[in-house]
């Protein structure tokens, strides 16, 4: 009986509530939309990389050399395992390096993977792109086709069924493979940016002297506990490899999955409590409207609980048709997130909803709306009947005060419980809540006294001397402000605000009215006002830092790649071809050349103790580290002169005795802890790949940095193409006869990339890459990888636009009869619509700016403390990014007012 | 200074004693309102003291900014008085908390205001309903609020929503709504003020019709005069002190 009287009463009020109802769900239902989306795509991505882990892993065990690759000998370790029963089966992988070109010439570094069709994949089936003329393994099987990883596929933009010259190290001579198909991200792991061939086609196109090698076996084990044995085994007999299990596997995936899921709960929550300021700004004003009623009903008996309870239903229902709605174009969303996410990571996510995950978010909208609703229930829940009735102001004493502070303080600690339930972490969730808190405290108080001084700024009707001066200065002092580089975007912005001093003064009278009125407007409702101001300024911060970052850290790579390495195209090639290249280099205008060795090796000691005992105490990730610093060397001519380009930073360089003593300099990576080289310790390298190879005693007589001096500062371009650096005499005598010629060229930058191309068709045996080709790879990266943060940091912005929705309906609903009056003395409502878009333009564009303000600091001490390049904002970008965001707020505002304006003065002077 | 002394030993509005035992409804001690305006204190409400037994048809007069509403207000537990005590029913309101005085309200006393203040979203019959929700009514509140639109001639208007009614049918509402939990005492501020004549006089008729019948003792604020005609007792209130008390032109009257 009395629920259906409450639920009656709530039911019409949110009838009777129209466009802040709407409003209030709005607010609701954008917070849903990015929880629900974004953890949707977080699950999707979880259960995309977990699914098939083991697929992913190629197998039960997975063992992947990169750095030293497998000789073929090393085989007899499985063959061995195999017949011991300890392993089922095994296949292994062929790593070769190539150079794609692509239709322009321009070439793609890849890695091509030969495998045994009978026996690749061991686990499940490569799952291939629609248009795939068959399956992986019928592809495979055919002579001269590829399969294709989808990041290869994405780099090349090869269709199936083209064909495409792929030069190859040790080739016969330039190889044409046709795409057979497009893999679906099924691929282990380890070859994800590779092309795949069989042993057969490989075998084709390579001289019978080539090194055979391996860079990944994968096998199967009966059980788990025979994997993890197997695993424990190779690890000690294969020390540089990384040997992988598919729990170990697991654990990974499920680290990063679960590092992006909260990335993506941390932005859904700030969209929630954007959308959480618009429920208290709706609720606020909705409930105010209803004081009579609330004071009646207390007239009548009704107690605070009860009017609690009344209202508390209310913002269920609110919750839940927001909910709802949030939930339903949360879903539309995780695709989108999805299909961007597909974009960053190369890898295929699968679409699914989560039914948990939708109730879940209705179930997050209904309780962020109670919370939020709190504030404006308990204080309108308050009101004395007596004092409203008679229409007498609200008292403000400091005991009202304490019990706002004791409310918010309520809503916090409820918040944080929410916070705490979706990230799965309170400590975490309380570092957000309260963070976020203090920042929302500094900003809402900066923006408020920001908007007092806005209220009070001068629209005089003729210029005066005053007028001038101040307007003048302010244009000085925005010009001085320009003269700093990294500040010069904020400077030309304050520019043209201070210049709009001297506008207004011209401006027709009724226009000068309008913008008085507005700028006195602005003042009103400070707190909810500077709340529009920080949502915009949240978005805008957001959006432009990612924005700028991505452009500044791209032109920046791409200007040092072409411009300001000491070589711009780099080949290897064995002895004699490289002194053909040498020589086509010369003729196509080269500028620099520096002709060096490379040496294929693998360390067997440090400082005499056994490679295998050094790294059984390494983590994972230092095993790694170490066999990348200590495989491979690289020769120069230092008895002719010729020193490695390196910043030496223990130790000395090399000298021309270091021949006979085989000094060698090592990277300074390798003097930290745990490895701790200094100058004076012996690293003991082998040729792993040529059966009877004796090991050499190296001597380390300095560490270096691989940043050159000339390079610009902060970015690591390398300068060496090996980790060690020797003299020729070493390099040759650990390589014996795989010794390999290596050529850096410089051309003038815009000649690089034709000059590569001539290269390659010189001799297709060789690999040759212009440093411009990366810029491809990273191009394409951080496309994607802003593409995606910015459409997330977007959410921000689209809740600072429902804020400014939300305010503005609020502002007019409560200016009604104001309104009224302004038509009443004449005033039309072009002009009233004038003052609400005037007035929204100068909270937007005070957001706005602040955001930019803030992405400036923010960039001042990110360029002299981590990414050490130099980062500015381009005006061009600040103006776009403020005036976007003064216009989409103005446009929203337009929309929202459009119809309160046309209010007839009548109906609100004589009926409310 | 006041020509009135009010009565130390109140009388019913005919003159008679009330019953050894029977106590006032409403009774009202020294009492006293005053608000601070900064460093100055207004004193809105000086030393008024009556008391009015079971039954009466009152009328509280005097010009606008006297007290009138003030006094309905400590009277109703909407204010809180500065001083002096009110007893509703013998019990004293005046140091009540708020969820006490919320319960008093509910049983005690009814109110109805100028502006009717009906809930717009809930029809005629729900609005009657709303005190019946409140507090602990035994019955069907449904049936009780049926029954009082009936009484207040509004039985073809259940469903209809106050923006449907026209004001004379919304004060009836209001009315029916005050007598729902059957009040001993029901308190009216300016009652006909947004009406015309006509149906000023028909709201005044029911509110004597309804004391005579159900023996509910009614107070009305007004300025108009022609209220006073109804009143079984007159009180005047002027410059925040009472300053008359005199048997109504229907003093007697049963």
């Amino acid at each position: 009986m009395k629920a259906g009287l409450y639920l009656r009463y709530t039911t019409r009020s949110l009838t009777r509530g129209g466009r802040r109802t709407v409003l209030a769900a709005f607010c609701v239902g954008v917070g849903v939309m990015a929880i629900v989306g974004l953890q949707m795509a977080a699950s999707m991505v979880n259960s995309s990389l977990t699914a098939n882990v083991r697929q992913a892993n190629g197998g039960d065990v997975s063992v992947v050399s990169v750095a030293v690759p497998l000789p073929q000998s090393e085989l007899r370790t499985f063959q061995q395992l195999q017949s011991s029963g300890r392993i089922t089966r095994f296949t292994a992988v062929r790593e070769y390096s190539s150079t794609v070109i692509r239709p322009g010439g321009q070439g793609v570094s890849a890695t091509v993977d030969a495998v045994d069709p009978a026996t690749f994949p061991l686990v499940g089936t490569v799952a291939l792109r629609p248009g795939a003329a068959g399956t992986f393994r019928q592809l495979i099987s055919r002579p001269g086709t590829m399969v294709l990883s989808s990041t290869i596929e994405s780099l090349l933009g090869a269709k199936v069924g083209s064909e495409v010259r792929v030069n190859l190290a040790q080739a016969r001579g330039p190889v044409y493979w046709r795409v057979g198909g497009i893999a679906r991200g099924s691929l282990p792991a380890g070859m994800d940016q590779a092309l795949v061939v069989s042993n057969a086609t490989l075998n084709g196109a390579v001289s019978s002297s080539a090194l055979v090698d391996y860079g990944e076996v994968y096998l199967t084990t009966t059980t788990s506990k025979d994997a993890s044995r197997v695993a424990r085994q190779l690890t000690d007999q294969l020390p540089l490899a990384t040997v992988s299990t598919v729990q170990q596997a697991l654990n990974s995936d499920k680290q990063a999955s679960s590092q992006l899921t909260q990335f993506l709960s941390i932005a859904g929550l700030a969209a929630l409590l954007i959308g959480g300021i618009g429920i208290v700004n709706t609720m606020q004003v909705s409930l105010a409207r209803r004081r009579l009623e609330i004071a009646m009903l207390k007239t009548t008996g009704y107690r605070r609980r009860d009017l609690y309870l009344l209202f508390g239903l209310e913002a269920v229902m609110l919750g839940l048709v927001g909910g709802v709605g949030g939930a339903a174009v949360g879903i539309g969303l995780s695709d989108a997130v999805r299909a961007l996410l597909e974009g960053v990571a190369n890898v295929v996510i699968n679409f699914a909803i989560s039914w948990e995950i939708v109730l879940a978010g209705v179930g997050i909208g209904v309780a962020t709306t109670c919370i939020f609703a709190l504030l404006p229930i308990v204080r309108l829940s308050r009101v004395r009947p007596a004092a409203v009735l008679r229409d007498a102001p609200a008292e403000v004493t400091v005991g009202v005060l304490g019990s706002s502070a004791v409310l918010l303080g309520v809503v916090a600690v409820l918040f944080w419980l929410l916070a705490s339930a979706i990230l799965g972490s309170a400590g975490l969730a309380l570092i957000l809540v309260i963070g976020t808190g203090v920042a929302l405290a500094i900003l809402t108080l900066i923006f408020s006294q920001a908007l007092r001084l806005i209220g009070h700024l001068p629209v005089p009707e003729r210029f005066t001397p005053a007028h001038v001066l101040l307007v003048t200065l302010a244009v000085l002092v925005s010009v001085a402000i320009t003269t700093v580089a990294s500040l010069r975007a904020v400077g030309a912005l304050l520019i043209l605000a201070s210049l709009l001093g001297y506008l207004v003064v011209v401006l027709p009278r009724p226009a000068k009215a309008v913008v008085r009125m507005a700028l006195r407007n602005s003042e009103r409702t400070r707190t909810r006002t500077a709340a529009t101001s920080v949502a915009l300024f949240v978005g805008v911060f957001a959006v432009g830092l990612i924005l700028i970052l991505g452009t500044d850290i791209r032109s920046d790579l791409d200007s040092i790649i072409t411009q300001s390495t000491t070589y711009n195209v780099i080949a290897v090639a064995p002895g004699q071809s490289a002194t053909r290249l040498l020589q086509a280099a010369r003729g196509l205008g080269s500028t620099s050349e520096l002709s060096t060795s490379a040496a294929i090796s693998s360390p067997v000691a440090i400082n005499g103790r056994p490679i295998s005992e050094v790294v059984g105490a390494l983590s994972h990730s230092d095993r790694s580290e170490l066999a990348f610093l200590t495989s491979g060397i690289q020769g120069f001519g230092v008895t002719s002169g010729t020193l490695p380009d390196v910043t030496i930073k223990q130790g000395r360089q090399l000298r021309p005795s270091d021949a006979s003593t085989n000094g060698v300099l090592v990277s300074t990576a390798l003097s930290r802890s745990p490895f701790d080289l200094k100058a004076g310790d012996t690293i003991t390298e082998i040729d792993p790949l040529a059966p009877h190879a004796a090991p050499v005693t190296l001597q380390v007589v300095g560490l270096y940095s691989a940043t050159s001096a000339g390079s610009r500062k902060g970015i690591s371009i390398t300068t060496t193409v090996a980790p060690i650096l020797a003299t020729q005499q070493t390099a040759a005598t650990v390589a014996g006869s795989n010794l390999q010629q290596v050529l850096e060229l410089k051309f003038p930058p815009k000649r690089a990339d034709a000059a590569a191309t001539q290269l390659r068709s010189a001799d297709p045996g060789a690999q040759v890459v212009s440093l411009a080709d990366f810029t491809l790879i990273i191009d394409q990266f951080l496309n994607n990888a802003i593409l995606f943060l910015t459409a997330i940091a977007s959410l921000a912005l689209l809740a600072g636009i429902v804020i400014i929705a939300n305010s503005v309906a609020l502002a007019l609903l409560e200016r009604r009869r104001e309104i009224g009056i302004l038509k009443a003395v004449g005033q039309g409502r072009g002009a009233v619509l004038g003052e609400v878009l005037t007035e929204t333009a100068a909270v937007a564009g005070l957001g706005a700016a602040g955001g930019m303000v803030a992405i400036a600091l923010v960039l001042l001490p990110l360029q002299r403390l981590v990414i050490k390049i130099n980062l500015g904002i381009p005006t061009p970008l600040a103006l776009a990014l403020v005036v976007g965001a003064i216009l989409v707020a103005v446009v929203t505002a337009a929309l929202v007012a459009w119809g309160p304006v046309r209010v007839r003065p009548l109906e609100v002077l004589r009926y409310e | 200074m006041s020509d009135f002394a009010p009565a130390s030993s109140p009388l019913r509005a005919d003159g008679s004693a009330p019953a050894v035992g029977e106590v006032p409804v409403l009774e009202v001690r020294h009492l006293g309102r005053s608000l601070r305006l900064g460093s100055e204190e207004l004193a809105i409400l000086q030393d008024i003291t009556f008391s009015i037994p079971p039954g009466e048809f009152v009328t509280l007069m005097g010009p606008s900014g006297s007290g009138k509403s003030t006094l309905l207000g400590c009277i109703t537990g909407l204010d809180n008085p500065s001083q002096g005590q009110v007893l509703l029913n013998g019990v004293d309101v005046s140091r009540m908390r708020e969820s006490q005085l919320a319960g008093i309200r509910n049983r005690t006393v009814g109110m109805v205001f100028q502006a009717f203040n009906l809930i717009p979203t809930l029809t005629a019959r729900e609005n009657v309903e709303v005190p019946l929700y409140a507090g602990r009514w035994r019955g069907s509140p449904s049936s009780r609020a049926t029954e009082l639109l009936g009484l207040v001639g509004l039985s073809h208007r259940l469903e209809h929503r106050p923006n449907q009614l026209s004001g004379g049918e919304q004060q009836r509402v209001a009315i029916a709504r005050a007598l729902a939990t059957e009040p001993p005492l029901v308190v009216a501020d300016e009652p006909t003020g947004n009406l015309a004549a006509a149906q000023g006089k028909e709201i005044l008729e029911l509110l004597w019709d309804l004391r005579q019948r159900m023996g509910t003792t009614f107070v009305i604020a007004t300025h108009d005069s022609t209220i006073a005609g109804y009143a079984t007792r007159m009180l005047q209130i002027s410059d925040g002190r009472l300053v008359g008390d005199h048997p109504g032109p229907r003093a007697g009257a049963r």
